[in-house]
């Protein structure tokens, strides 16, 4: 009775202290499984101050946006605000959108829109991974 | 008397073309100024009566090229307390940031502080640019 008890207590003590091996792994889109040292970095990487022109050229938009390193893809975009914008416009009110991301983070967006001459007008700012 | 009429057509005529010429001109000027704010450039040499400025490595947007800041009795850089900066401490590398009315595009070297650009609401930023790091030294 003695020996057993000294066997199991022996064999829960190497069980205790036998390493474990945990291998990590994620799933990427096509639901195939990726071990760790495939896996790409996690870093995020906040470009500060970005600035960008609209499409018509008539604005400059501000903004940080925040890539994901590993994917390269936008994962934030935060902090907006209009840098520059035409002369013609001074005292108009410019109202910026809060910034939106699209197709999973390959770029984001902002729409400027102002009423001038009794119309409203829009216009786009475009952002691609690291500022780009 | 015929031909004193005739002068006084074309003295018109010639003032109503330059009236239209300077309206377009103002015209066509506003529509391709613009407003812009927080424009970061550094300092990349300092003169006896000017300041050669730099679009920083990482700016992005307007004025990324080189500039001059004519000084002047006018001319005031505010440091980030609100007080007025002392010109003479200025160094190599010293952001300097400010608002700034005129064209989108500028040539390199053109006066910031001048007739046709006006930059205004100069101030030095808190932060330096390491010319170390951006391989300027």
């Amino acid at each position: 009775m003695i020996k057993i008890r000294v066997i199991t207590g022996f064999l829960l003590l190497v069980c205790a202290f036998a390493p474990l091996q945990v291998c990590a792994a994620e799933v990427n889109e096509n639901n195939n499984l990726i071990l760790e040292e495939e896996m790409a970095p996690r870093a995020l990487i906040t470009n500060v101050n970005v600035k960008k022109r609209s499409e018509s050229g008539d604005f400059e938009v501000k903004a940080d946006i925040v890539t994901n390193d590993g994917t390269r893809r936008i994962i934030d975009i935060k902090n907006i605000s209009l840098s520059g914008w035409p002369s013609k416009l001074d005292g108009v009110q410019i109202i910026l959108s809060s910034g939106e991301i699209w197709s999973n983070g390959e770029y984001a967006t902002v729409i400027i829109s102002y009423w001038y001459n009794g119309k409203q007008n829009t216009d786009i700012v475009t952002y691609y991974p690291y500022g780009n | 008397m015929r031909n004193s009429k005739k002068r006084t057509i074309f003295h018109i005529v010639l003032l109503v073309i330059c009236v239209l010429c300077t309206g377009i001109i103002l015209f066509w000027k506003k529509q391709t100024e613009c407003i812009a704010v927080d424009i970061e450039v550094y300092i990349d040499d300092i003169r006896e009566d000017e300041i050669i400025v730099k679009g920083a490595p990482y700016a992005t947007g307007i004025l990324i090229g080189e500039y001059s800041i004519q000084i002047n009795d006018t001319l005031v850089i505010k440091d980030s307390k609100g007080g007025v900066t002392d010109l003479q401490q200025l160094k190599r590398g010293d952001i300097l940031l400010f608002d700034y009315h005129g064209p989108w595009e500028l040539r390199d070297g053109t006066l910031l502080n001048g007739k046709i650009t006006y930059a205004y609401n100069f101030r030095i930023s808190d932060d330096k640019l390491n010319l170390k790091y951006w391989r300027l030294e």
